[in-house]
């Protein structure tokens, strides 16, 4: 095929024009969003560093890191929380949970290299006194995290052998732990939950170390009484599954690997698409409105960025236009999006947000929070 | 202010530029030993700051009043003389400004560039016009948009071929957004202060 000049002139200029309109995104204003651009100065604690977990008693935040730093809920300043009889703020947290009112619970060791437990305690007056609870029915294991649900504390710990380590869920009986009907698993128990009358945990199997993960999410009927689920449709067995809450409804919400979020209303599963393909993470339901009933679901998500889609029933991303919780798209760019989300928490009390996310290397924080107030979200400010 | 002082120091030295030009020429010396001559080629790279001065219309949303730092910028350029002291060419240019969020501003122009030299040996200035289209990143998104640069500079004979010396340019964004987006629309300005060197062949 024979091509003039005129021809290659007309091919190329297409081409250009192809390129220039492929780098262009209408919806985004570059300077606008630089004008909208706000400074972040938070806790140097937080920065470029990982949160993962977050808490709430009646007066204060609760932030896990290696410690646990809390600051009171209306303009605290977050310092380290002593733990133990003796006020120790030199440990690492191995767990962290808390009812949301009242009772916090902590499990400590020495340091991040040391297995030893120094010990799990609880306290009902914001760390001031802490209760020891007794860890021998834990025996040797190792204490990965703690969990808080329907009133009872969970703790998942493994034992180690030169062969492998197995992964076991216990809870506290009101004197010792207990095992709550799963041992030998071959991977940790990752969140407890509980949803229409019964006791949920995730998990994954494996036949070994180099095999693919299949999500495994147990109920139990029972204190003790934990199985993997088998009803239709579960995600157990067919997904990995990431993680899960409840909502105002009482149903248990599922997050996949594969971006399907499940729902189990008490009888049956039922499946969304929320992004397909896309690793969904940690989820929380938050009114839109505060003290409303018109909710939105913040799911963490890993595309090709990190952050978090709001949900309906459709996902947006966290800065779209129509954005819930953000008044502009650069708050949301700026604070949330380049950083993987460990989690999310909604106070109900002060009608604010908390989240947590891996801030390593991002030169940004890992704790923000955004309020609710004068008639509209306030948007993600660093703690 | 201090970015306002120093855009207005720079626009009166660009303004005062076809004056020296002027008084050079009124003396009759010889310019240049003939580099600005028809035929001659040039070859600059230049470096230097790059400061945002405003960004227009203002956004109601805006809570910071400086959300662009001072960045840095650079440039490639080549310049054909198609009369004497008149030159035609083209320049690539990069720049990066860090936003008040902690991102990075990428502005990327190519451009034609119409230029005008004068000088004595061994100072020669040029004052020149770009106009092309510019792409500008953030955050993983942009747009390729028109763009504009005027401005000038006076460099020094270090060897008959190289010449050193310094520049201010004016840059001229309008980030152009269509049909439900127009409200988008911005013209962004920024003031280049920079050094370089200048090839003659």
């Amino acid at each position: 095929m024979n091509l003039n000049r005129r021809t290659i002139a007309a091919f190329a200029l297409i081409a250009a024009a192809a390129l220039a309109l492929a780098g262009c995104n209408n919806t985004f204003g570059v300077f606008h969003e630089i004008q909208t651009e706000k400074a972040q100065v938070g806790t140097d604690q937080f920065k470029n560093t990982t949160v993962k977990a977050l808490g709430e008693d009646s007066e204060n935040y609760y932030a896990v890191m290696a410690k646990v730093f809390y600051r009171a809920k209306l303009d605290g300043t977050w310092t380290v929380l002593p733990i133990g009889a003796a006020q120790d703020t030199d440990y690492y947290c191995a767990g962290f949970a808390s009812d949301n009112s009242s009772t916090i619970y902590a499990a400590v060791t020495e340091s991040a290299g040391s297995i030893a437990l120094k010990g799990i305690y609880s306290s009902s007056n914001q760390g001031a006194t802490w209760n020891s609870l007794d860890i021998t029915g834990l025996g040797s294991s190792i204490v990965d995290s703690l969990f808080l649900a329907n009133g009872t504390l969970f703790v998942a710990a493994h034992t180690e052998t030169e062969a492998a380590s197995t992964y076991a869920l216990s809870y506290w009986d009101g004197s010792n732990f207990v095992s709550a009907g799963l041992s030998n698993l071959n991977r940790p128990i990752s969140a407890v939950a509980y949803a229409k009358s019964s006791y949920w945990a995730i998990g994954s199997d494996a036949e070994d170390a180099d095999d693919d993960h299949v999500g495994r999410l147990y109920k139990g009927a029972a204190l003790g009484s934990f199985a993997a689920d088998s009803a239709a449709s579960t995600p157990s067995g067919a997904e990995v599954i990431d993680n899960f809450t409840v909502n105002a409804a009482g149903n248990l919400l599922v997050t996949t690997s594969d971006g399907d979020l499940y729902t189990w209303n008490g009888s049956d599963w039922s499946t969304a698409v929320v992004d397909a393909n896309i690793k969904l993470g940690a989820l929380v339901q938050v009114p839109k409105v505060p003290s409303g009933t018109d909710y939105c679901l913040i799911i963490a998500k890993h595309d090709t960025t990190y952050g978090y889609y709001e949900y309906e029933s459709t996902k947006r991303s966290g800065n779209a236009t129509g954005a819930v919780f953000v008044p502009t798209s650069s708050n949301y760019t700026t604070a949330i999006y380049e950083k993987p989300v460990q989690a999310i928490y909604f106070s109900d009390d002060e009608d604010t947000l908390l989240i947590a996310m891996a801030a390593q290397g991002t030169d940004g924080y890992a704790l923000y929070s955004n309020t609710y107030a004068d008639g509209a979200w306030g948007g993600w400010t660093a703690e | 202010m201090k970015r306002t002082l120093v855009a207005f120091g720079a626009l009166l030295l660009l303004a005062g530029l076809p004056l020296f030009a002027q008084a050079q020429e009124d003396s009759g010396l010889d310019y240049f030993g003939g580099l600005h001559k028809k035929g001659g080629q040039i070859i600059s790279l230049t470096t230097g700051a790059e400061i945002p001065l405003f960004i227009l219309p203002a956004d109601a949303e805006a809570t910071e009043s400086t959300p662009l730092g001072i960045g840095a910028s650079f440039s490639l350029g080549y310049q054909y003389f198609i009369a004497n002291r008149l030159a035609i060419g083209g320049s690539l240019c990069g720049a990066f400004n860090t936003t008040i969020g902690g991102r990075t501003l990428f502005i990327a122009p190519v451009s034609a560039k119409l230029a005008y030299w004068w000088g004595r040996q061994p100072i020669e200035g040029v004052a020149s016009l770009d106009l092309g289209a510019s792409v500008l990143r953030l955050s993983g998104d942009g747009m390729i948009t028109p763009f504009a640069k005027l401005g000038g500079g006076a460099f020094y004979q270090l060897s008959e071929a190289w010449s050193l010396g310094g520049m201010v340019y004016g840059w001229f964004i309008p980030e152009i957004h269509l049909g439900t987006q127009t409200d988008l629309t911005r013209y962004g300005t920024f003031l280049e202060i920079s050094i370089g060197a200048v090839y003659h062949f």
